[in-house]
């Protein structure tokens, strides 16, 4: 039965996928297509609806759409070039300093915003021009700024990990959050090693030195968007919130540090909320849908069929491993990361744990991987928002990219084989 | 697989390591046998088939033939059902047992044929008791400021607040966390969620308060129990109620090592006077006994404690 | 019909953004009544998923009439034009399939299920929460049939074009 159910439904959703059926509607047409060879149609369709609201009804979903309001409140409040400054002065003395000034810049605004998208428009559109003067390739600029844009999607707060939380049954959010703090740092190190060797390369300058004054002036500056960041992870650690509430708390702090600011009129309010709103009906409806299709893989057994597939294969975890590396990286690159989170976990999952891999390790593997796929041809939004902020064709930064895509992969395989790089901080929090 | 074949598929939200799971399979393998393989019992466990709600509303609608859930989550199906959320009920493991093989239990699980499953028997779920991060709970005093996790119930809510605790509801995913963090001071439960949700990790005290016994109910969809034959239905009935005879065995050993393994995990056991609770939630008796749905019920099971 | 359109966003929009303002605060109250007030809500935990529920259900109708939804369109571009219209159109059609069938029809089967069902925290009929997905279907309609007219204007004004030259 698993077979050919899975066959069913395997079929029909890449047909609906490539016909340009919204992802979240191809989900459920073929998963409602699946079930009609178990059940009546009146069963099938009842079955769908419930799952399509109950997949939705999680307290810890809550957290996606107050991150991504919070997101959107500090990208409109005039805190990337603050950052960016500060981002300056840690950067100044490597080789190709903009190149990495980019690179942090990435990972504090990601951090904070969330949104590897916004990440790499924001701090891309400041940063290239500062590039382009001081004489750097803008095809490298551009491509230094696509690879570390995905960096704030694995350092937290970050939604991509609660919806992991959620796929996986319930995986510890604060412990997910901690675990991310390593491997997105890593990310970016590769990004920057990568450059500033490329920057020796090419002779390009490294900035003048920072004066204590300007220094103290600079952190001065950076400290209230950063403190959003301590206020909502420490909390979360110190037990005064929970992960979920954390990220209200985030929207009061984020529309607090605005309004100081003077960055939030209140004629951008409903503009900003509608925004919010459209972020999170998209992702809820992927979320909804993907209930469905675990609903219909259990009534068909088909995880049990693919781990059972797998093991045979091999019994082999090093193998394994890559095996399922290669596939999630295969889909990454033109699947969206919510999705493929949601589709993903609940079939590999159960693999990886029965090889003794720790919930925490496998999601942050998981994402870190997915993540790749944002920044690749033929479907990333990294990509294309970096190269429309960069005013350049996608063909134009794909060879710049390579070596990145390199480096960034190697990364990856240290994080699948080495779990202390996902579990070593967490325990030291006792997370 | 002949023709005349009957498929049930038994969902339930535990993992296939949980007692209830092995008893659930020799429910299915006595089906079985009963039926001289007719009948076939197909489980799926660890809630993948959705939630308890969930489960219930896909019974009635017959994507789901028979569920294991607590009685807990029938209260918002059938009223009824709110009585075994009723703190000090039955008055000890005796005094539930008669009542739950008793006809009430019988009565209660045909209330629900008209919104599509019946009841077939109950399986032991242990007793639940108050446990927090550090204090022992010994009177209702102690439980003042406390902020106790309740599942998301208005009995469970009120129960607490008459406890003189701050009841906080709350996802079960999220309490481990909350505990370790102490985002909360404490929550309610048998000695298994100790072991299994792993929170002797983080709550060291596990006081005896036994406040509630909240049985686990197995429901048959009305339309598939129409369509077994008569002596099909006779077979699945005994099944059930056989496998709830082992399932008092098998708890009992679950919970025996629940407490071996808290008490590594250095969870301290104490045992306060339960007369000041039960005084305390009486308010909620006088409302179960008023209300309709419930009234007949509860004097029902009382008496057979009272007269005993 | 671009004002029909308008008029949906905007009535989608009012109610969304008032229940996301709602969210918020229920939210911060939660943290407040339980840390500062030590007298945590009883209410706010379902309140809050419910509310999701329904931000996330109307909002995802608003984003299949802003064509916002994540899709592949990687390939469909690269159909020639006739084609990639034709896709246009099926997945229009195949929406107003999804939104009868599984939202308004399964949605007020679910809906008539859970009248009887009360919530736990807050004492309404469930009926409430499903109600949401014949709502949500309903707008979807709405929105592919102003898409599909939409379309078909166009091509008569290719059409007419044609004939003035
Ligand atoms: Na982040
Ligand atoms: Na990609």
């Amino acid at each position: 039965m698993a077979l050919t159910a899975g066959l069913i439904l395997l079929v029909s959703f890449f047909i609906l996928l490539l016909i340009g059926v919204p992802i979240a509607v191809s989900i459920a047409v073929s998963s409602i297509i699946t079930m009609l060879a178990l059940f009546p149609f009146d069963v099938a369709v009842f079955t769908a609806a419930q799952k399509l609201v109950t997949g939705i009804d999680s307290f810890t979903l809550l957290a996606v759409p107050f991150f991504v309001l919070s997101g959107i409140i500090m990208n409109n409040g005039g805190i990337a070039i603050r950052l960016i400054n500060f981002a300056k002065m840690l950067t100044g003395r490597v080789p190709g300093s903009l190149d990495s000034t980019n690179v942090v810049g990435n990972m504090l605004f990601g951090s904070i915003s969330g949104s590897s998208v916004a990440s790499a428009a924001a701090i891309g559109g400041i940063m290239h021009p500062l590039q382009k003067k001081e004489g750097y390739d803008p095809r490298y600029s551009a491509a230094v700024n696509i690879a570390s844009a995905p960096t704030g999607l694995l350092i937290p707060p970050s939604g991509l990990l609660i919806i992991y939380s959620l796929a996986s049954g319930g995986t510890s959010i604060a412990a997910l959050f901690i675990a991310g703090y390593l491997p997105g740092l890593l990310w970016g190190l590769a990004v920057i090693a990568v450059a500033s060797f490329l920057a020796v390369k090419k002779g390009y300058p490294v900035s003048d030195r920072v004066t204590a004054k300007q220094a103290l002036q600079v952190t001065l500056e950076a400290i209230p968007s950063l403190l959003l960041i301590f206020i909502v992870i420490g909390g979360i650690v110190a037990g005064i919130f929970t992960a979920t509430e954390g990220a209200a708390i985030a929207v009061a702090y984020s529309a607090l540090l605005a309004l100081l600011y003077r960055k939030l009129p209140l004629s951008s309010v409903p503009k900003i909320l509608m925004e919010t709103i459209e972020i999170t009906a998209i992702i809820m409806f992927l979320v909804g849908a993907s209930a469905i299709l675990s609903t219909v893989m259990a009534f068909t057994g088909i995880p049990e069929a693919i781990t059972n597939g797998m093991v045979n294969l091999s019994d082999n975890p090093i193998i394994i491993l890559l095996l399922m590396n290669v596939i999630i990286l295969i889909i990454g690159t033109f699947m969206d990361i919510t999705p493929a989170v949601l589709i993903f976990t609940p079939i590999f999952l159960p693999i990886a744990v029965s090889f003794g891999m720790d919930p925490v390790h496998f999601g942050i593997m998981l994402v870190f991987n997915l993540c790749i796929g944002n920044i690749t041809p033929p479907v990333g939004s990294s990509l294309f928002v970096g190269c429309s902020i960069a005013k350049l064709e996608v063909e134009k930064v794909i060879k710049p990219l390579l070596p990145f895509y390199g480096a960034i992969f190697i990364v990856l395989l240290l994080i699948t084989y080495i779990p202390q790089l996902s579990l070593w901080l967490p325990g030291l929090f006792g997370l | 697989a002949n023709s005349g074949q009957t498929l049930l598929r038994l969902a339930h939200n535990q993992n296939s390591e949980h007692p209830i799971h092995k008893s659930l399979t020799e429910f299915s393998t006595l089906v079985e046998e009963k039926t001289g393989g007719n009948v076939k019992v197909v489980i799926y466990p660890n809630g993948q088939l959705g939630t308890e709600r969930e489960i219930i509303e896909l019974t009635q609608t017959g994507a789901v033939d028979i569920a294991k859930v607590s009685a807990g989550a029938l209260e918002n199906f059938e009223g009824t059902y709110s009585l075994f959320n009723l703190p000090y009920l039955f008055d000890d493991k005796e005094h539930y047992y008669q009542s739950m093989e008793s006809s009430v239990a019988e009565e209660i699980y045909g209330l629900t044929d008209e919104i599509g499953f019946i009841g077939l028997t109950y399986y032991d779920s242990g007793v639940r008791n108050v446990y927090t991060r550090q204090t022992p709970v010994m009177t209702p005093e102690d439980m003042r400021g406390l902020k106790i996790r309740v599942q998301p119930s208005g009995t469970a809510i009120r129960m607490i607040e008459l406890m003189g605790g701050a009841p906080t509801p709350m996802d079960y995913g999220e309490v481990y966390t909350s505990l370790q963090q102490g985002v909360i001071d404490g929550t309610e439960n048998n000695e298994t969620a100790l072991t299994s949700g792993k929170h002797g990790e983080v709550a060291k005290e596990y006081s005896y308060t036994e406040h509630s016994i909240v049985p686990d109910i197995l429901i048959i969809s009305s339309t598939k129990w129409g369509r077994l034959a008569p002596e099909e239905q006779d077979a699945v009935k005994e099944a059930a109620e056989e496998s709830t005879q082992l399932h008092k065995k098998l708890w009992a050993q679950e919970t025996e090592s629940a407490i071996e393994e808290a008490k590594k995990m250095g969870v301290n056991f104490s045992y306060p006077e339960k007369e000041p609770f039960k005084e305390a939630v009486m308010p909620l008796h006088k409302q179960f006994e008023n209300n309709p749905e419930t009234g007949e019920f509860y004097r029902k099971i009382r008496e057979e404690a009272d007269g005993s | 019909m671009i004002n029909a359109k308008r008029m949906l966003n905007r009535s989608i929009g009012a109610i969304t953004c008032t229940m996301l303002l709602v969210m918020v605060v229920t939210a911060l109250w939660q943290v407040f009544s339980r840390y500062v007030l030590n007298s945590p809500s009883t209410v706010s935990e379902e309140l809050l998923r419910y509310l999701l529920i329904w931000v996330s259900i109307l909002g995802g109708a608003y984003a299949f009439g802003e064509k916002k939804h994540l899709a592949i369109s990687f390939f469909v571009n690269k159909l020639p034009e006739g084609l990639h219209k034709g896709a246009s159109i099926f997945v229009e059609f195949l929406l107003i399939g999804f939104a009868g069938l599984v939202l308004i029809y399964g949605g007020l089967n679910a809906v008539i299920l859970t009248t009887a069902q009360t919530s736990a925290a807050l004492g309404i009929p469930l009926a409430f929460i499903y109600g949401v997905l014949p709502v949500a279907g309903v707008l979807i309609i709405g929105y592919s049939v102003l898409d599909l007219l939409q379309f078909n204007r166009q091509e008569s004004r290719k059409q007419d074009f044609k004939q003035a030259i």
